[in-house]
């Protein structure tokens, strides 16, 4: 969030940003894109871009080291979730305690759409059959008004 | 009532019945006392390995040297109002005999560190420096005060975030303190 707007200016060599420095403009994007990624555990839900609180520092300057220690992504998300829990992730992983968390919405919406095929079907056998419709006109048109 | 509307108020009972599911399950989360971080992330593992100086004569000092003796280990600091309401506590259980206390001074100054010692007594065998929170980041730490009850083997039992008191002492570290021994 705080880089971005420093992505505009062309990267001639190097690129500090909150003491930290970028030598091209994808190791900023990707150091951003993480930032983002975790919630800073003493802000509740600010992530780690947005916080002023020092271990919301402590651990942008974590992630800084943990990239120039060439980790991935992957690893650089386990290695937080490791010692903070998955509380830091804003995108909780996909584990059997957060199933239902997964699972709900697309169950949710499928019992919407069973519902919503269920009404549509008894609205039209509501409707009268032919027969019916006969007697209707037999009834209504014989009686004098 | 014809079955095809006895059917349609079932149909109709199911989203209601589902947005009740929800209101429950969001009832039980809200009885669920910690919001925040939950301190288990870390027990049962290792202490992460480390060195630093300690505070008082700035000898080396790692992992292995906890290793032995069960420890109960305060992350403290001088400028965190919470870890002088608790000193109390951490000086009693450290007269108390039953286990070693040890510190981790938190992203501290070493003098402001010292004189809050000499001010206030120094109840560690030893204090830990972590000068620039390092050894915190290690230890899911996010703030000063917390204690860790680390076993003989050098493995986390307990976590405890915030102050402690005399109920979090008895109430719960000390029972697990006697099955660790």
């Amino acid at each position: 969030m705080f880089a971005l707007g420093l992505l505009t200016i062309a990267f001639s060599t190097i690129v500090t940003v909150d003491g930290f420095e970028f030598t091209n403009s994808d190791e900023l994007v990707r150091f951003s894109r993480l930032l983002e990624e975790f919630r800073c555990p003493q802000c509740l839900n600010t992530n780690l871009a947005g916080s002023d609180a020092p271990i919301a520092m402590d651990l942008r300057r974590t992630i800084y080291e943990l990239m120039e220690d060439d980790k991935t992504d992957r690893e650089i998300r386990e290695y937080l979730r490791e010692r903070y829990g998955d509380f830091i992730l804003f995108q909780p992983r996909f584990t059997p305690k957060t199933l239902i968390l997964w699972l709900l919405p697309v169950v949710l919406c499928l019992l919407a759409c069973l519902l919503v095929i269920q009404l549509r079907r008894s609205k039209t056998s509501e409707s009268l059959t032919t027969e019916e419709l006969a007697q209707v006109e037999k009834l209504t048109s014989s009686k004098e008004c | 009532m014809t079955s095809k509307t006895l059917r349609l108020r079932l149909l109709f009972a199911l989203p209601i019945g589902g947005i009740g599911v929800v209101i429950f399950i969001l009832a039980l989360g809200l009885r669920g006392g910690d919001h925040n971080i939950h301190p288990s992330t870390l027990i049962a593992k290792p202490f992460p390995s480390f060195e630093a100086p300690k505070l008082l004569d700035n000898e080396i000092s790692d992992h292995e040297e906890l290793l032995g003796e069960s420890r109960l280990i305060n992350v403290w600091a001088s400028w965190c109002v919470a870890c002088r309401t608790e000193h109390r506590v951490i000086q009693d259980i450290a007269e108390s005999n039953l286990i070693s206390v040890v510190g981790i001074n938190y992203k501290d100054q070493r003098v402001d560190a010292l004189d809050w010692l000499t001010e206030l007594g120094n109840p560690y065998d030893y204090t830990i420096v972590d000068f620039d929170g390092s050894l915190g980041v290690d230890l899911g730490v996010y703030g000063a005060p917390e204690t860790f009850l680390v076993d003989s083997k050098g493995y986390i039992r307990y976590k405890h975030i915030g102050a402690l008191t005399d109920k979090v002492w008895e109430g719960e570290i000390l029972p697990l303190l006697e099955n660790l021994d």
